[in-house]
């Protein structure tokens, strides 16, 4: 069937991408080739302020997009609510139906209209321990959704939610890979601070200036952006500069006997 | 702590097994009201037989039944090739190396933050005994909302036909493929969670 085989590519070549940009093209064809004229690709936060952490793709109008994003719809916005009451795909004219509409959002769902959107799909994405996400596929002007293509939309909208999604994390945990890097005196005296020991103390111990000892202790602080040194210990061990046995000042057991 | 449960070590898994059927019962029969025969307060059907496999997770305390699913033998009747073929649209996969899950399921007490570690630490345990017995992929007829959690699970995923309205749901078949990469990639998405599989209790030679 074409329609598989179209998803199917689409699955593949998503699954490939590298960057945001990439995703983008791919979503901007197969909206396309299933009817569809616009998509949208987002995580149901304020964009304004989550945006590092959460999904933002799309090529709605852009008029709309900024008065969506201005006036934070994300948690009004009649589509999104709806797809928060089911899992599974729906079109726009079903959501009257489907929630009690405020007068909030009735005026939305005219101001969408004015904005040149018309029929759409929703395909809701609900990650359990994640924010509510959504795929939606709008069509513009008056023009109605190509029926036949829903269980299509139904599929790509899921696989492209994931697809995203593992762009996001990937991210997201190459950001935490740069760590900082700590001198071999900085790593000495987070050792001593992590066994419970005062700068005096760590000075005397490692045959320093009290002084010295608080400044490579602020300057550790400060590269890993923490206010407080038990923060600086386990930061140090999580990333490897310390193990947990010179945290805790034991020696591990001799690897051969005698 | 998750038990694989077959043909050969049933008899010391019988008391899993029943708490199983009787959560699956719950679970199918009296929540999602399935129109599936059952048998008193066991859910059970014309696949679970020798053949059927089973992985229990079940609380190392009590016994109770966490959490658990079915894998049926894809060159033998299964959920997919016997019921529900029209959800292939390029034939039902079926192999030695192919397994179909089927009937996943969890104790209702569950939180859902436990629920979802339960469930994690099922695919895991999923993706390991796959690696170990040379199981390629996994089949599944799927709802929308479980096609969702599995994709974001991190695990290579493909659809095998369009979704389609089956009794009043929208469903789809849906192929997992496994090979060495997939580990990684349950721990990329967050999804790896330690299975401490068990597969049999050998019978240890007795020392003299």
């Amino acid at each position: 069937m074409g329609q598989l085989n179209d998803v199917q590519a689409f699955i593949d070549l998503s699954g490939k991408v590298k960057t945001a940009k990439a995703l983008e093209l791919l979503l901007e064809q197969i909206t396309k080739d299933m009817g569809f004229d616009y998509y949208a690709l987002v995580h149901h936060v304020d964009i304004r302020t989550k945006a590092a952490e959460s999904l933002w793709l799309e090529n709605y109008p852009r008029s709309w997009a900024e008065v969506f994003i201005a006036t934070g719809l994300y948690a009004s916005d009649p589509m999104l609510v709806a797809s928060h009451v089911t899992n599974v795909g729906f079109a726009w004219s079903e959501v009257p139906s489907m929630i009690q509409l405020t007068k909030e959002q009735k005026n939305i769902l005219e101001r969408v209209r004015r904005e040149g959107l018309g029929d759409g799909f929703t395909v809701p994405a609900h990650v359990p321990g994640e924010a509510n996400g959504s795929c939606n596929f709008a069509m513009a002007g008056s023009a109605l959704i190509p029926r036949h293509n829903i269980p299509m939309a139904q599929l790509v909208g899921s696989y492209a939610f994931q697809a995203a999604r593992k762009l996001l994390l990937r991210r997201i945990s190459e950001g935490e890979r740069v760590r900082p890097k700590l001198t071999t005196r900085q790593i000495e005296c987070v050792a001593l601070i992590a066994r419970g020991k005062s700068d005096k103390e760590i000075a005397q111990i490692l045959g320093l200036r009290p002084a010295t000892v608080n400044e490579y202790v602020e300057d550790a602080c400060r590269r890993y952006g923490v206010s407080r040194r038990i923060q600086l210990a386990f930061h140090a061990v999580h990333d490897g500069h310390l193990t947990l046995a010179d945290a805790i000042g034991i020696k591990p057991p001799p690897l051969l006997p005698g | 702590m998750v038990q694989l449960v077959t043909a050969e070590n049933r008899a010391e898994h019988s008391v899993a097994l029943d708490h199983m059927h009787r959560d699956r019962k719950k679970t199918f029969v009296d929540l999602l009201k399935w129109k599936i025969p059952c048998d008193g307060e066991f859910e059970r059907d014309q696949f679970d037989d020798d053949f059927s496999e089973y992985l229990i997770l079940a609380d190392p305390e009590t016994a109770e039944h966490l959490g658990s699913m079915r894998l049926l033998r894809t060159e033998r009747p299964h959920i997919l090739g016997t019921l529900f073929p029209v959800l292939c649209d390029q034939g039902v996969p079926a192999g030695p190396d192919i397994r179909e899950i089927t009937r996943l399921c969890f104790s209702r007490h569950l939180k859902a933050a436990d629920r979802r570690l339960v469930f994690h630490r099922l695919v895991t345990a999923l993706a390991e005994y796959a690696l170990l017995c040379g199981i390629t992929a996994y089949t599944a007829v799927s709802s929308m909302h479980w096609l969702n959690q599995t994709l974001a699970l991190g695990w290579r995923c493909t659809p095998l036909g369009l979704p389609q309205m089956i009794d009043g749901e929208l469903v789809c078949a849906v192929m997992i493929h496994i090979d060495r990469n997939t580990i990684q990639l349950l721990r990329d998405a967050g999804s790896y969670q330690t299975s401490d599989l068990r597969l049999a209790e050998a019978a240890l030679a007795a020392a003299a």
